[in-house]
């Protein structure tokens, strides 16, 4: 009787393992598919979360807090010389920047150039920084409460972060721009060439879909390009750090590494609602017609004539 | 089997239940710690993996605290709070428990280096797992240098972990002899 227990048992054992690995593979499948019910799940559990990971940080913060407190100390006098020599320096690009804000609006009153889109800032505290080799995300404390959007830009004063792509009640969670799947519309800010940053999941991104006469120079500022409509043009990512071939690596103008702050820039795009995304309002396939070129025939709006 | 004879054999098999629930929560906040220490900037991107550490030292000192199912929730747990695959690593801890499982009379009979030479095929195993399935679904290679070095900084920090377990473990036993 005991025997037959025993292997009833070891059986159902048997039987609950199979099924948790079938489960495990069966979410990275499904995660993958991006479903949205399971996207939900997602963001409800990070939602809820992110509180107690904020309190288990919390002693982490105070040593990070202290060392930071004694390192400042002990490098006060040089910091204070180096301060003062960057406060000359900043009043002189000061008065730079007034001429050259003055020259700028009377330019633009010549082009007829129109201001960017009216967004509003909205500072966040980083609750988490990314842990783990494979995703480079982070949690801030603002979620649909705020009115964030996925798709809202995420910057510091340095430049752009990343940009939101999960929302919950009072956070969400953000794409930085080193995150392996983060693709950026970018230009060079002296050429104007565009190009597409893309993240490594490491400290550089990397600039790639550049065209052939484009040559990219070591210390070249990277702008977004606004292409796409998400991103704002004109936010600094990066400064281009290597160039090697057709390789060109970018240093990104925020240090990723220290965020306690950043600020969610509100309005302007409504956020991407990849829930009602139909291909077929954006897309419309050409008929397969192999004795015609791609864009023979079509006028300027893609019609065909 | 007699009506009280079940009672008391259901009442044994459930006995671990609090001690295993115990062992969920701390592996839990192990994972929150794990999540937290991102903010210094030198494990920005690769916090090493104290939660393994202890599964590990539980898995091979008090096998029965460790059910397979709560290694799983653990690992689904840093899968949602990294923001990674999710199950990449729910998977990468159960096939690591299995593991631990088919090796542990002989790493229990090794010396130091054996479990720290096996934690360290445990560790490998469970990033490399990540990695492949990471590289297969997403058609593309991460940075290489922070998993090695989440690997490298979760080695170096095993025999600590070990040690604080062990004086933990002993201290515990202490307490329920006296008691």
């Amino acid at each position: 009787m005991a025997r037959t227990s025993d292997k009833s048992r070891a059986r159902r054992r048997r039987v609950a393992n199979f099924l948790l690995i079938v489960i495990s593979f069966s979410l990275m499948f499904l995660g993958k598919a991006d479903i949205a019910a399971l996207r939900n799940a997602h963001v409800g559990a990070s939602d809820f979360m992110a509180p107690l990971v904020d309190l288990v940080s919390a002693p982490v913060r105070g040593v990070d807090t202290m060392v930071t407190g004694i390192r400042t100390v002990a490098s006060l006098r040089a910091e204070n010389v180096r301060l003062q020599g960057e406060n000359d320096l900043l009043k002189r690009w000061r008065r730079r920047a007034e001429i050259l804000e003055s020259e700028n609006r009377q330019l633009r009153s010549v082009t007829g150039a129109v201001a960017p889109e009216r967004r509003t800032p909205l500072t966040a505290r980083a609750v988490t920084a990314p842990g783990g080799s494979f995703a480079h995300t982070l949690l801030i404390a603002v979620g649909y409460e705020s009115d964030i959007r996925a798709g809202n830009p995420v910057v510091t004063a340095d430049g752009l972060v990343g940009l939101v792509v999960d929302v919950g009640k009072s956070y969400a969670r953000v794409l930085m721009i080193s995150d392996i799947n983060a693709r950026i519309p970018v230009i060079l800010a002296s050429s104007s060439w565009p190009g597409l940053t893309i993240g490594q999941n490491g400290m550089f991104i990397e600039l790639a879909f550049l065209p052939e006469e484009a040559k990219p120079q070591i210390g070249e500022l990277v702008l977004t390009s606004g292409h796409g409509g998400v991103l704002p043009a004109g936010l600094p990512v990066g400064r281009v750090n290597l160039v090697r071939d057709h390789y060109v690596r970018v240093q990104p103008a925020v240090d990723l590494r220290s965020l306690s702050y950043v600020s969610v820039l509100t309005g302007g795009v409504d956020g991407i609602d990849t829930r009602d995304l139909s291909l077929g309002d954006y897309f419309t396939p050409l008929p397969i017609d192999d004795d015609s070129r791609l864009l023979e025939g079509l006028n300027a709006v893609g019609e065909r004539q | 089997m007699t009506r009280a004879a079940r009672y008391f054999a259901r009442a044994e098999f459930a006995i671990d239940w609090p001690i295993q629930f115990l062992v969920g929560v701390i592996g839990v906040l192990l994972t929150f710690f794990e999540g937290s220490l991102a903010l210094w900037s030198l494990f920005y991107g690769a916090t090493p993996l104290l939660s393994l550490v202890f599964l590990y030292w539980m898995m091979v000192q008090y096998e029965n605290f460790v059910p397979v199912f709560l290694v799983f929730v653990i690992g689904l747990i840093s899968d949602i709070l990294f923001s990674d695959i999710l199950g990449g690593r729910a998977t990468a801890y159960v096939l690591a428990f299995y593991y631990v499982g088919f090796r542990r009379t002989k790493i229990l009979q090794g010396d130091f280096m054996q479990t720290w030479f096996d934690f360290a095929l445990v560790v490998t195993g469970v990033m490399l797992f990540q990695l492949l399935i990471f590289s297969l679904l997403n058609f593309a290679i991460p940075a290489v240098t922070p998993i090695l070095f989440q690997i490298g900084s979760t080695l170096i920090l095993f025999p600590m972990g070990y040690l604080l377990l062990f004086t933990l473990a002993s201290l515990v036993e202490k307490v329920r002899m006296l008691s």
